[in-house]
């Protein structure tokens, strides 16, 4: 090739700025000036050696060397940046026109379909790996840590507490994790699990129940969340998706904050409809293994329905709002599966200690 | 490099170098527009969430290489020369001492001994403390060694535990003054930074008075509190010009004095119309916003015609260590 073109050269050791000739060829540039003696000088640009800063706003700047300081070469001709582009290595965001309107909006939809991709397929895979390669020892830690926190400032019944963890041992259930359940004084009706073995109940809910076989299958429903790694996937899930937001917006000190605000988020622990179906279905399976009534389970959601119509607009019913579906699926189980149920006694008795304590909280 | 010495040729004898005389003004222009930040941003958007966050400091050197190039003085655009990979290699290594740092500390939580706990909380406070000094110096001296114009480099020649002692001294003599000290230390230390900036054998420095400084926060203070906050624009105006006309560059035994011509009612403009870009296009205005800031801090601001930048030397090193640049980011803390 022979093509000649205009441009301004700093030899690196000043500021003065050099007009040159441009000769550019296959494997270089050969750039060429006269020195303030007259004489003519040749400088030649070795291909590989060539970096390129930057191109924008119709300038195109080299450098060239690989030891500092490097010399630098300015040039504004269109033709020869057109050239540049077509021959050299150039960046991606110099390969894309990121000024034109069809690739702005491109972007932005990109942005948005890879954003909901990830965010729906992407981030609970992961975030489901990281809890179920999270180990047990450590699991139950973190549990005791969020116990101690979560049961701050609440009012416990100790007498229900120990008369509701006799009865869980009673139903014989097979325990992969050392369960503590807590009775909590509070109008709402509500319990939940969390990672570890931690469950609470809060005694409203056990004022309205008939059977002793709603509260077993109350109790193995948190029972599976536990089993299930629920409030561990939950977590995880919460924090990728922090993590996830962070990065899109390159606010990377907001990751340390999320550390921080995560461990107040268990409190307000909502399931996925997906997640309460198979604790219901763990349940379900945990009572007919140890041949306690399922009726239980349906009873118990009837129990909830009927309170979800009153006051007190409780956590466990807001974030449940397709109880009419999980009675159906209770009955369907009820009725595809024959199993004897064998009265238990003592669970009786301790479900009648739980009944006979008449300090309800109004 | 081959360079030889040719007889002259007929068709070559118009390259003659330039030779500028001291030029008419030195001009400081930002040329760049909101429609290409906003192409640049939605870029990287894309691209970290394609990589789960990698590529973030990739994403930030284009940011910076935006900015710098379309950054003129005279007639030349300013260059970043740093590279994502630099800034990756800080970002590892800051985040390898963070996990470390974070890990101990929540391990001494799960051993609920309270002196442990103690220890590690003293840790994590003290790490950040001395963090934050250390990372300024290192900060400062990568990016301005990533900084050049016309291949001269820019460079910063303090030293690291001359600041830090500076820094720890400032604090503690603002925590038991209640804070009274502040001006006087943010005025030390602005001495100490932009007093070790070189540009080539351009050397700066800032002659600014803590008691001056003083004046301006407590006057600013004062009024803005009587106004309810709408004098904040002219203290912050007045704040940004004080350290502008107190820095100056030397050079050739000349001295000038930058001269910022901020205005509180010009900056209440651009404040509120940013603002009111922002909202209205639920943040995909930002990048214009970002434009608008960038071209407002540069018109306002002169160097008188005495330095001529065209006989700089390169007078500074290299440096590559990127690693306080990321902590200042991940601190939120932007100081160039």
């Amino acid at each position: 090739m022979n093509l000649s073109f205009k441009g301004r050269y700093f030899s690196g050791k000043s500021s003065t700025p050099i007009t040159v000739d441009i000769a550019w060829h296959a494997h270089g540039l050969e750039l060429i000036y006269t020195n303030p003696n007259n004489e003519f000088v040749t400088v030649f640009w070795n291909k590989p050696e060539i970096h390129q800063t930057e191109i924008s706003s119709g300038i195109v700047t080299l450098r060239y060397g690989d030891t500092f300081p490097q010399q630098q070469l300015e040039v504004t001709d269109s033709a020869f940046i057109a050239l540049y582009k077509k021959e050299y290595a150039v960046g991606l965001i110099h390969r894309v026109k990121l000024t034109s309107a069809s690739v702005l909006i491109g972007l932005v939809l990109l942005i948005g379909l890879s954003a909901w991709l990830g965010y729906i397929f992407l981030l609970p895979n992961i975030a489901d790996y990281g809890a179920r390669v999270f180990p047990k020892e450590y699991e139950i830690k973190l549990g005791e840590e969020l116990y101690t926190s979560v049961l701050q400032g609440e009012e416990i019944d100790s007498t229900k507490t120990v008369a509701i963890n006799r009865f869980f041992n009673k139903l014989n259930i097979q325990k992969d994790y050392p369960v503590r359940i807590t009775v909590v004084k509070s109008p709402v009706v509500n319990a939940f699990a969390l990672p570890g073995g931690g469950i609470v109940v809060y005694d409203a809910i056990l004022k309205d129940m008939k059977s002793s076989d709603q509260l077993a299958a109350l109790l193995a429903h948190e029972y599976s969340h536990v089993q299930l790694k629920h409030a561990t996937r939950n977590m995880f899930r919460s924090l990728a998706g922090y993590i996830f937001i962070s990065v899109v917006f390159s606010d990377v000190n907001g990751i340390a904050n999320v550390l921080v605000e995560n461990a107040h988020q268990l409190r307000n622990l909502s399931y996925s409809r997906e997640l309460e179906t198979e604790a219901d279905n763990q349940g379900l399976r945990i009572l007919q293994n140890n041949h306690i009534s399922a009726t239980g389970m349906k009873d118990l959601f009837v129990q909830l329905k009927k309170e979800s119509g009153s006051v007190e607009v409780s956590e466990i019913i807001s974030t449940h709002p397709d109880l009419d579906n999980r009675i159906k699926n209770a009955d369907q189980f009820l009725k595809s599966t024959n199993y004897t149920f064998i009265p238990n006694d003592s669970i009786l008795y301790y479900f009648k200690q739980l009944k006979a304590d008449s300090t309800w909280n109004e | 490099m081959e360079e030889q010495n040719n007889t002259p040729q007929p068709e070559q004898i118009s390259a003659q170098p330039e030779v500028n005389l001291v030029p008419a003004a030195n001009n400081l222009n930002f040329l760049g527009t909101g429609t290409e930040l906003l192409g640049i941003t939605l870029l990287n958007m894309v691209l970290s969430i394609v990589t789960l966050g990698l590529y973030y400091p990739w994403a930030r050197v284009n940011r910076l290489k935006f900015l710098y190039q379309n950054t003129y003085l005279n007639d030349t655009p300013f260059v970043f020369s740093g590279t994502g990979k630099e800034l990756f290699k800080g970002f590892v290594k800051f985040f390898v001492a963070i996990i470390v740092v974070y890990g101990i500390y929540i391990w001494a939580q799960t051993t609920h001994d309270i002196t442990t706990v103690l220890l590690a909380t003293l840790l994590l406070v003290l790490f950040f403390a001395c963090i934050v000094p250390l990372a300024i110096h290192g900060a400062l001296r990568y990016r301005l060694s990533r900084t050049s114009w016309r291949g001269i480099h820019f460079g910063y020649r303090g030293d690291r535990w001359q600041l830090f002692m500076d820094m720890w001294l400032g604090y503690f003599l603002t925590a038991i003054t209640f804070g009274l000290y502040n001006s006087w230390f943010v005025n030390k230390l602005r001495t100490y930074i932009i007093g070790n900036i070189r540009f080539g054998n351009v050397y700066f420095g800032y002659d600014g008075e803590g008691g001056e400084l003083f004046w301006i926060n407590f006057k600013g203070g004062v009024l803005t509190f009587l106004t309810l906050g709408i004098y904040y624009f002219w203290y912050k105006a007045e704040f940004m010009r004080y350290f502008a006309n107190r820095t100056y560059l030397e050079h050739d035994g000349k001295k000038v004095y930058l001269e910022a011509h901020y205005s509180g009612g010009d900056l209440f403009g651009l404040i509120i119309v940013n603002l009111l870009i922002s909202l209205f296009t639920f943040g995909f205005g930002v990048p214009f916003a970002e434009v608008r800031t960038a071209k407002f801090m540069l018109d306002h601001l002169h160097i008188p015609a005495d330095i001529n930048f065209d006989n700089l030397a390169q007078t500074e090193d290299d440096y590559s260590d990127a690693i306080g640049d990321d902590v200042l980011d991940y601190l939120d803390m932007g100081i160039v």
